[in-house]
């Protein structure tokens, strides 16, 4: 079979395109015949973990009445605090920026001992009460636990926990199960929460980027906050007082537009202008709406075709502006 | 046959190459961008995402434009035609009219536009197909009784045909799937005997068409069928195994069959063993195969494959209570994953724990960490007796656990 890698490999040498010593480091490298199995592995492990704390949740539910509370709990407290006990002993301490572990192992580790404390802490709390009725207080305990191991460990997945937690202790649930199926805010005053949740995120961004605190944790917060600001403000334009959360939006939109491009992250740039397109359109046809439009309706039919036309040059424009923003050249 | 400019597609490849070499870190990104932006090619678009996005934007700009005509055409028809049955042929021909605009819009944004995977060039070809689809289907319908296989097969004909001249991969995909539907719907309806040996039909066929375009593929000489033989190579390996899976043969076969809408149990199969062992087998052979032959797509379908054979035994003998046999499972996968990584760790070349250059290590991390915030996110006291993990204490109250402990 040619290779078609190879063949590309050399039209770019014969065109002069790469140098002799990059074409022949290149035919080297792939001379070694490379069959990495680096991220299956990795998946494998991800799957046991998952597999694994998925499984003892269940069996700790089911066998309350025979096993005994003590027991379970000192089990449990005994596995976390040996999964705790290697993730310290293996890591070299909290730093500013990015200090991953060494093997890709613990950084599962660390997600299983989460994982199993924050189980730890509800279990005690539903069954001793521990908290009384803080109910509050059983879900920021797990929450400042993973919050601490998140920027001690400095794991990203950890600190996707941790947000959930405080989006929790404010009752939202903002996990993307519930954002997909449209259940993350059911009331007014819950998409007032959001709102300011999601622009303390925004604030909190801004800081530890002053102070350069693990700046690469930026993207997931700015992707929690991105969607809470947008749902929540599209929420409130399809309610009474739509007008000024259109102009938040609109703020927003424009905020985080200039915000994706000075991260380069393509994901925001999207949901950005997913957001502010959707949020475009329910604002029209609420304006349509509110100047009793009804009558001319054929009329708006008629124009559908062009308005998309329109939308799609206006997208073209957008993506060719954030490419020409971008160092990096092309969006991958 | 093919649509689209010779040069700028063959462009499209080498810079693919290009930004392959860059991510792998052999070329600087300057010189890339120099590689990019001297290449003249076909404006496609890269990221799934935005393609996807203008997909939709493209597909709701071609059923606004669909829409349009036929309301116009409707609004003629009612005025010019008095006839019923001329009335029926005239709308039957818009839809057909439709479809041609489609092919037309696909055909001029492959040649004048130059638009290659851009997303609204699927959404016109993909529109395009479905309408011609229903054309056919109204066309062939028979006292409200629609021709199904006359509607499979023109599927696999214009598809087909549509991938060789333009070479989107949905369009591969869409081929296949005509393709593999026509032939066991045929079996199924017009042979007597159809029923029994439709999965034997599959196997056949499946793994024939896997050594034709395992063939085809060491044939090729330039890199435009490239993808879509690969991916109708990992169809035929689907296919392949899903026909003599157990569960499918045997779920399958109850429901071809008169019982199934007496709410009964699916009955055993004839040659229960062999798909038993086929169902077993199988994956072990494409697990193996695939690190003889440094196959990543064999891999993993064998991975998945392996999985939904367990997901077949479970299914029809309850050894074990899910909870115990997860977490089991889990200690197994990591007692495996961890000896693999220990033994692979070090190899030099051929199979390795080793990062490749070519090979994007973070490709999960991301998707990691959206899993983790889905399953074991926090939720709001408020909505506690919901969940049933974690925090979910509904039930925990039930055997007198509450009390004085």
């Amino acid at each position: 079979m040619a290779n078609f890698e190879e063949q590309a490999t050399q039209t770019l040498f014969d065109k002069n395109y790469i140098t002799g010593e990059q074409f022949e480091a290149i035919r080297a490298y792939r001379g070694l015949n490379l069959f990495s199995v680096h991220n299956e592995l990795k998946f494998l492990l991800y799957l046991s973990m998952l597999l694994f704390t998925s499984g003892i949740g269940i069996l700790i539910y089911q066998n309350i009445d025979t096993i005994g509370h003590t027991a379970i709990l000192g089990l449990l407290l005994l596995v976390t605090l040996t999964c705790f006990y290697f993730c310290f002993k293996n890591h070299q301490g909290f730093k500013k920026e990015e200090v991953p572990f060494l093997n890709p192992l613990y950084d599962y580790l660390v997600l299983t001992a989460v994982i199993l404390s924050c189980t730890f802490v509800g279990y005690l709390q539903f069954q001793y009460q521990t908290f009384g009725t803080h109910y509050g207080l059983a879900t920021l305990v797990p929450t400042i636990i993973s919050l601490f191991c998140a920027y001690y460990f400095d794991n990203k997945s950890v600190l996707s926990i941790g947000i959930t937690g405080m989006a929790a202790y404010l009752g939202l649930s903002v996990d993307p199960k519930h954002v997909f199926e449209n259940e993350m805010i059911d009331n007014t005053y819950l998409s007032y929460v959001g709102l300011a949740f999601g622009l303390t995120l925004l604030l909190w961004v801004l800081y530890t980027t002053k102070i350069n605190l693990k700046k690469h944790f930026n993207l997931v917060y700015l992707t929690f906050s991105l969607h809470l600001v947008g749902i929540a403000c599209m929420v409130n334009l399809c309610d009474d007082y739509w007008l000024p959360f259109g102009l938040v939006l609109a703020i927003a939109t424009y905020y985080f537009y200039n915000l994706s491009f000075q991260i380069r992250s393509i994901s925001l740039f999207i949901f950005t202008v997913l957001y502010g397109f959707i949020g475009m359109n329910i604002f029209f046809v609420r304006v349509l709406d509110s100047i009793h439009f009804d009558d001319f309706f054929s009329i708006f039919f008629f124009t559908t075709p062009f308005y998309f036309i329109g939308t799609i040059i206006g997208f073209i424009k957008l993506i060719k502006h954030f490419n020409k923003n971008t160092s990096d050249d092309s969006i991958r | 046959m093919i649509a689209y400019d010779k040069t700028l597609l063959d462009n499209i490849y080498i810079d693919e190459e290009a930004n392959r070499l860059k991510q792998s870190g052999f070329i600087s990104t300057e010189q890339y961008k120099l590689i990019h932006s001297q290449l003249q090619k076909l404006k496609s678009q890269n990221n799934l995402f935005i393609r996807i996005g203008f997909f939709i934007l493209g597909c709701m700009l071609y059923s606004s434009i669909c829409g349009l005509l036929s309301l116009l055409w409707l609004g003629i028809c009612d005025s010019v035609f008095v006839n019923a049955g001329d009335r029926n042929d005239a709308y039957l021909f818009i839809v057909y009219i439709l479809s041609i605009i489609g092919f037309g819009s696909k055909e001029y944004m492959s040649k004048n536009m130059k638009y290659f995977g851009f997303g609204l060039d699927d959404a016109f070809i993909l529109g395009a197909i479905l309408a011609l689809l229903i054309g056919i289907g109204l066309t062939f319908e028979e006292n409200y009784n629609p021709n199904y296989l006359a509607v499979i097969l023109v599927m696999a004909i214009a598809s087909s045909i549509a991938y060789l001249r333009y070479l989107n991969l949905s369009l591969a995909l869409l081929a296949c799937f005509g393709i593999t539907a026509s032939l066991a719907y045929m079996t199924f309806e017009y042979l007597t005997i159809g029923k029994i040996i439709l999965p034997f039909v599959m196997l056949l066929f499946s793994g024939g068409s896997y050594f034709i375009s395992k063939k085809a593929l060491q044939n090729l000489t330039v890199p435009y069928y490239y993808n879509g033989l690969k991916l109708a190579k990992g169809f035929c390996l689907i296919l392949f195994y899903l026909a003599g899976n157990y569960y499918v043969v045997r779920e399958l076969n109850f429901s071809l069959s008169e019982n199934y809408f007496y709410d009964d149990v699916s009955p055993e199969i004839p040659f229960a063993l062999f798909f038993w062992a086929f169902t077993f087998s199988i994956p072990m052979v494409y697990l193996f195969f695939s690190l003889k032959n440094k196959d990543r797509m064999m891999l993993w379908i064998g991975f998945l494959a392996l999985c939904f054979a367990f997901f077949t035994f479970r299914m029809y003998h309850h050894v074990l209570p899910p909870e115990v046999a997860l977490t089991i499972g889990g200690l197994i996968v990591f007692a495996f994953t961890y000896f693999a990584i220990k033994r692979t760790k070090h190899n030099e070349t051929g199979l390795t724990f080793k990062v490749d250059r070519f090979t994007n290590p973070n490709a999960f991390a991301n998707v990691q960490a959206l899993v983790i915030a889905s399953q074991f996110g926090l939720k709001p006291e408020a909505k506690v007796e919901e969940s049933p993990m974690e925090f979910g204490g509904g039930g925990f109250s039930g055997g007198g656990s509450n009390g004085d402990f």
